[in-house]
């Protein structure tokens, strides 16, 4: 399959998971695969369409989808030689970071605004976060290396 | 940004759900219309909207009287503006993880003269307003949202005080009721139409528990929302009718009703 069409197919689908589980993070993956893979090119033009997807689908002001990207390409840069990216720990902690990051961000964010939220709601969607983004991952993974790129395989 | 992420990112997203949305009412309603009785489910239906449209007129009538009464009292006054309404169907919830506040995503947007501040209501009560706007979505917030603020008062003490959601599954609050105001429980509360962006009359909610804590100056007045925002399909969104109009306004007399 045609990598530009994989990755419009995977934008739609994730929209849509996105509208069906709220709060879950789908780009996050996305844009974990394309860093691991190298794929700078796709990453180039895909990470401006999330962040305005995501910050125009959402309800607070720009910059919270952003930021939270931003800490997730920064904290894969951190991790990347200490962690082997084949082993289970690179995306435990990646997906547990996802979590407590979208939390801190969503606090920051709202404070800064002055908008109220419910810290109970938010921490109750960081924690859902953190428990779906390794099972996209895990999916987008292995339709992509099997699929779309066998060259990149590492299993 | 924000405002070129509204254009673009609601905008999109609005277009990749609806066909989702689509999909599922179409097979929904093929399944209901063909298996049930088609052509008394349409006349339900018919009557369905014809008893809405005239809840809404009853509701706005319903208060008149009772401001008719007090404003013969007073000279020099000058009559609220009036407000249409147009339909709008919920395509999908919180759509995003920037999505924090209680929101959903309207099928209706700037070019259906949707803008944000617009009151949203359901024939039993007022439910939220928009927050934001693209080209053919917008997002409303809830009114159970601790971001949203209602100016309302009591039906019959005339009270005044200011409606603050606290979150799904939390009775909304009444801000600001003094300790020797004479609100009791059960009482309906309407918009006051203070502010201008909520009509006056709107029914909001039934006071469900009144409490005075120990030092504070104020009432804790718990309200019960008449319309539940957790279970909605479909919203009514007001506008004056002084300023720009959409085209199919349900409570547009020009317009033909069902059975004329």
């Amino acid at each position: 399959m045609n990598e530009v069409l994989w990755w419009i197919l995977y934008t739609l689908c994730g929209i849509w998971i996105q509208g069906a589980i709220p709060g879950v993070d789908c780009f996050g993956p996305g844009l974990l695969l394309c860093l691991q893979t190298g794929r700078f090119k796709s990453l180039f033009w895909l990470a401006p369409i999330w962040v305005l997807l995501q910050e125009g689908a959402g309800s607070l002001p720009f910059g919270s989808a952003l930021l939270y990207d931003a800490g997730l390409v920064y904290f894969f840069l951190l991790i990347r030689p200490y962690i082997n990216l084949t082993s289970p720990m690179y995306i435990l902690s990646i997906s547990l970071f996802a979590g407590l990051w979208h939390f801190g961000v969503v606090h920051l964010v709202t404070s800064l605004q002055g908008i109220h939220i419910l810290s109970q709601q938010i921490l109750f969607q960081s924690i859902r976060l953190t428990a779906v983004f390794p099972v996209i991952w895990a999916l987008a993974s292995l339709i992509y290396y099997f699929r779309i790129a066998p060259s990149h395989a590492r299993f | 940004m924000d405002s070129l992420a509204t254009r673009t990112g609601l905008e999109a997203v609005g277009w990749i759900v609806a066909p989702v949305d689509w999909i599922q009412r179409t097979s929904l309603d093929l399944w209901r219309d063909y298996v049930a009785l088609v052509n008394v489910r349409r006349e339900n239906e018919r009557v369905k909207q014809r008893i809405q449209e005239l809840e809404i007129q009853q509701m706005r009538l319903r208060s008149r009287v009772a401001e008719t009464k007090r404003l013969r009292r007073l000279l020099g006054f000058s009559p609220p503006p009036a407000w249409n309404c147009t339909g709008a169907r919920i395509v999908g919830e919180r759509m995003s993880p920037s999505d924090a506040l209680r929101t959903v995503l309207l099928n209706k947007g700037s070019a259906n003269a949707v803008h944000p501040g617009m009151p949203a209501l359901t024939p039993t009560g007022l439910v939220g307003q928009v927050l934001k706007t693209s080209q053919s979505f917008s997002k409303l917030l809830l009114i159970t949202d601790p971001n949203s603020k209602v100016p309302v008062i009591g039906r019959q003490s005339r009270t005044k005080a200011i409606l603050k959601g606290r979150g799904a599954g939390n009775a909304p609050q009444l801000d600001y009721v003094a300790r020797n105001t004479p609100l009791s429980e059960g009482e309906i509360v309407v918009t006051s139409g203070l502010g201008g962006v909520f009509p006056k009359g709107i029914p909001v909610g039934r006071i469900q528990s009144i409490e005075q804590p120990g030092q504070s100056l104020f009432q804790e007045v718990k309200v019960r929302l008449l319309s539940d925002p957790g279970g909605l399909e479909e919203v009514l969104l007001l506008h004056h009718s002084a300023r720009d109009r959409p085209k199919d306004s349900v409570l547009d007399p020009a317009r033909p009703r069902p059975g004329d």
